[in-house]
């Protein structure tokens, strides 16, 4: 009987050994992207490629700190990071490895990969201000400084200065107006603040009532509206959103970026899935699976974001998070946004 | 014979009809409707690939065409030429025309763009095109917009029609600094009135601002429409600027639904009381706030699915039509089969019957006079067990072999019937001196040697029997009732066969 069942496993061997294709690894991923959305992608990689992709999904504050070393976990060759500023954070401590592909550089235009070649930006989503319907009119909002007036006292939600996006915000306000202005700025939003910032989106607060206008992700905005349960539909209908400085800068970006770590055991294949998901329709599709623009130019957008309407965009300020930590932390720090 | 080739004339007539209705409703139809499906979804499949091609065709050529334009207000700011005429403000004559001169010299390598110089209120200083009738020198621009942004030390890139030259353009500028000191902004306007998108084939493009004017497209009619509603204020900021003066701004499109991800169908006015369908993708080109679409009308995708309808009916009726030739031919051979065996004038049988009958006839002759009909009924003992041991498809295979043999045991004349699941009949002939029994043992024992192979190996089958003899003047279920009584009976010791003998039976003698 044993011998059976060891001939069985002899063959199953055999026929996996057969069935996988030659020279075929894994990659593996760590990134603060959310694992679901973008599983179809990866699988498709697998099946067009034979070469598999782990990925790892890690909160975007830990990650860079983790790098999914952990106990059990194999060392990882990339990142695919939703924020600029933790990525450069990468890049300055020369965790990333440089890459100089002319087919890379053709279809990530330069405004949204890093000039020498250490990460490639593959969606980009604004932050946008939305409020509540049946308590704003869209036409009182127009830019992020128009938060900090006294009119919104006791109705703003924004997100902890410990998050990425709120780091990214103040870097870029900071590159636009200085400290002194982004200070006084910073100031202002928290003397207007509905409650004490948050870790999460204020998405869940605006629908609960507890403020009226929010900093907040167009992305997850865009992805209410896809709902299909009736109370975020709903909900999504309460709430409108408003992109702001359209009469000067634009609105602040942020993207989601991928880079080849310098640790990276599998750097070949890492620059294949990378060159893969850089391809106009994989962005395409990952732009319907996280509701964020594509970055390459002419990709159809997805309807929902189709429907938000176009938008001026601040592509100077990509230069600015990540750029000035310790000055994007005291202005925190002076302005009491914890 | 008239009368029955008539009837059956009309027999097959309806049969056809039927067929016929069937074939449409049941065939036709749904073939009809999946091939509009399957016609539709393969063109708007085909189409949405061709939309996405001409979407990155239409927007790499915009940007192409933008590119290296966004740098030159830049570098102009820092040029001491343009920096001297603002630091002096008004400049004497000379100084102006030296700076006019300039700008049109470097406007000459920018075909039908015009380069110029606004002092911090708004007023043009220099020009490029200071020759025209619609010079921009002297001019006050204060109240646009893109002024205001530049002097405030934003980017701008602003669309507007011109409100000297009624000329759609593109605004580039920068700010001139001295030091702290602003000493007034340099501007690059591009003619966008010559670089005109065209159609190409079914697919046409537009590009709109990021208040979803469309300013530039292929169609003429869809200029300074609205892809989305206006807010009052940015109306109100439209006119104030003068954007896009003696337009009226009326909403392009009636009607979106998505079809994909990342397509639409969309309604567009034609003219006020008319709409056409499009295939609408959209991209975005964020620097610019400018939505870039491709819309593809939809005319052909009906136009194919009309197509592939005709194809599809044209094939179905031909099937139809061999079909009921079929039948046609079909039920004719019935009718001429009829008319070889059957007299013409009376109806009766023809001698062509005789050839295939006479061999029974005769033989039933050969075997005496017929005094009597009998019934037997064989019941396979224990059938159900087979069944449930060895599934049907085997008691399928142990009914043939039960058929078989009783097939082998009856003589020419009598009929084997298989009488409802393990039960057969046989209806016998009975001549003078004919007992049944042995005939009924012998199936019995015939069925007793039957050997199957495989699994069944161990199976030993037997029938029981049960025998009766007609009564007239009974009817036929009466004649089964009392062999059916008998088999009941048998079947209770199994593998007998039960029956009485003619005399008991009182068999009258039919013939």
């Amino acid at each position: 009987m044993k011998a059976v069942h060891a001939g069985r496993l002899l063959l199953l061997v055999l026929l996996l050994g057969v069935a996988a294709p030659l020279g075929a690894v894994e990659v593996v991923v760590c990134g603060s992207l959310e694992q679901a959305r973008l599983q179809p992608l990866l699988d498709r990689f697998t099946q067009e490629s034979g070469d598999t992709i782990r990925y790892v999904q890690d909160a975007p504050d830990r990650l860079a700190e983790h790098l999914c070393a952990t106990d059990g976990a194999p060392q990882a060759d990339m990142v695919w990071l939703s924020d600029l500023g933790l990525l450069r954070g990468l890049q300055a401590a020369g965790m990333l490895r440089a890459l100089d592909v002319p087919l890379l550089r053709s279809r990530v235009p330069a405004s949204y990969r890093d000039p020498g070649g250490y990460w490639y930006g593959l969606s980009l989503r604004a932050r946008v201000l939305l409020y509540v319907r049946a308590r704003v009119l869209a036409a009182e909002l127009s830019s992020y400084e128009a938060l900090a007036e006294p009119q919104w006292h006791g109705r703003l939600c924004v997100r902890t200065a410990a998050h990425p996006d709120s780091r990214l915000l103040v870097a870029v306000l900071l590159a636009r107006w200085g400290n002194e202005r982004t200070v006084e700025w910073a100031r202002g939003i928290m003397a207007n603040l509905a409650r004490p910032p948050e870790d999460r989106d204020p998405l869940p607060a605006l629908i609960a009532g507890i403020c009226d206008v929010a900093l907040a992700d167009m992305s997850h905005y865009a992805h209410l509206r896809l709902s299909e349960r009736i109370d975020e539909q709903v909900a999504a209908r309460q709430l409108g959103m408003v992109w702001p400085d359209q009469e000067g800068w634009g609105a602040v970006l942020n993207l989601s970026a991928v880079a080849i770590l310098r640790q990276a055991r599998q750097p070949e294949a890492a620059q294949r899935f990378l060159l893969f998901m850089a391809d106009e329709a994989m962005q395409q599709r990952l732009a319907v699976a996280m509701d964020e623009y594509p970055v390459g130019l002419g990709i159809p957008l997805p309807g929902n974001l189709v429907d938000l309407g176009a938008f001026k965009a601040d592509l100077h300020g990509l230069a600015a998070p990540g750029q000035q930590p310790d000055a994007v932390q005291r202005i925190f720090q002076q302005a009491g946004w914890r | 014979m008239h009368v029955l080739s008539c009837c059956r004339t009309m027999t097959s007539s309806r049969l056809q009809r039927w067929v016929a209705a069937l074939f449409s409703v049941g065939v036709m139809l749904p073939l009809l409707w999946l091939t509009a499906t399957w016609s539709e979804q393969q063109s708007l499949q085909y189409l949405e690939r061709k939309g996405a091609e001409h979407l990155r065709h239409y927007t790499r050529q915009l940007v192409n065409m933008l590119n290296g334009y966004e740098v030159l207000p830049g570098i102009l700011a820092e040029d001491d030429r343009v920096r001297d005429l603002l630091r002096a403000r008004t400049g004497t004559p000379l100084q102006v025309r030296a700076a006019n001169d300039y700008l049109e010299r470097l406007a000459g390598d920018l075909p039908d763009s015009v380069i110029y110089l606004m002092d911090p209120q708004g007023w043009t200083l220099a020009a490029s095109n200071w020759r025209s009738p619609a010079s921009f020198v002297g001019k006050n621009y204060g109240f646009r917009s893109y002024f205001r942004q530049v002097l405030s030390g934003h980017p701008s890139r602003y669309v507007a029609k011109g409100i000297t030259s009624n000329v759609l353009g593109y605004y580039l500028g920068a700010r001139v600094m001295e030091g702290e000191r602003v000493l007034g902004v340099v501007m690059l306007k591009l003619n966008l009135a010559e670089a005109t998108l065209s159609s190409d084939g079914d697919v046409d493009v537009l590009v709109a601002d990021h208040h979803g004017v469309v300013f530039m497209a292929s169609q003429a009619d869809w200029l300074f429409r609205l892809l989305q509603s206006l807010e009052a204020r940015i109306q109100e900021q439209i006119v104030r600027d003068r954007q896009f003066e003696g337009a009226s701004l009326q909403a392009l499109a009636v009607a979106r639904q998505a079809w994909s991800d990342t397509t639409a169908l969309v309604d567009l006015t034609v003219t006020p009381t008319s709409t056409r369908r499009y295939m609408v993708q959209a991209a975005l080109l964020p620097e610019n706030g400018w939505q870039v679409q491709t819309l593809i009308r939809l005319d052909r995708v009906w136009q194919e699915q009309w197509h592939a309808l005709l194809l599809v009916g044209l094939g179905g009726l031909a099937v139809l039509l061999v079909l009921l030739y079929l039948l046609q031919r079909y039920g004719d051979r019935r009718v001429l089969r009829e008319a070889t065996v059957t007299d013409a004038l009376t109806g009766l049988y023809n001698r062509h019957y005789l050839v295939n009958t006479d061999s029974m006839l005769l033989q039933r002759y050969h075997r005496g006079p017929v005094n009597g009909t009998a019934v037997v009924i064989f019941g396979i003992d224990a059938f159900a067990r087979v069944n449930q041991i060895y599934g049907h498809s085997v008691g399928n295979k142990v009914l043939l072999a039960v058929a078989d043999a009783l097939r082998g045991e009856l003589r020419v004349g009598d009929v084997p019937i298989r009488l409802d699941g393990d039960r057969f009949m046989a209806v016998l002939a009975v001549h003078p001196g004919d007992d049944v029994r042995p005939m009924a043992e012998r199936m019995r024992r015939r069925v007793q040697a039957l050997r199957f192979e495989g699994g069944l190996r161990a199976l030993v089958l037997t029938v029981s029997a049960g025998i009766a003899y007609y009564r007239p003047p009974e009817a036929m279920d009466r004649l089964i009732g009392r062999a059916t009584e008998r088999l009941r009976e048998a079947q209770e010791h199994g593998d007998v066969v039960v029956a009485p003998t003619l005399d008991e039976e009182c068999v009258e003698v039919s013939l």
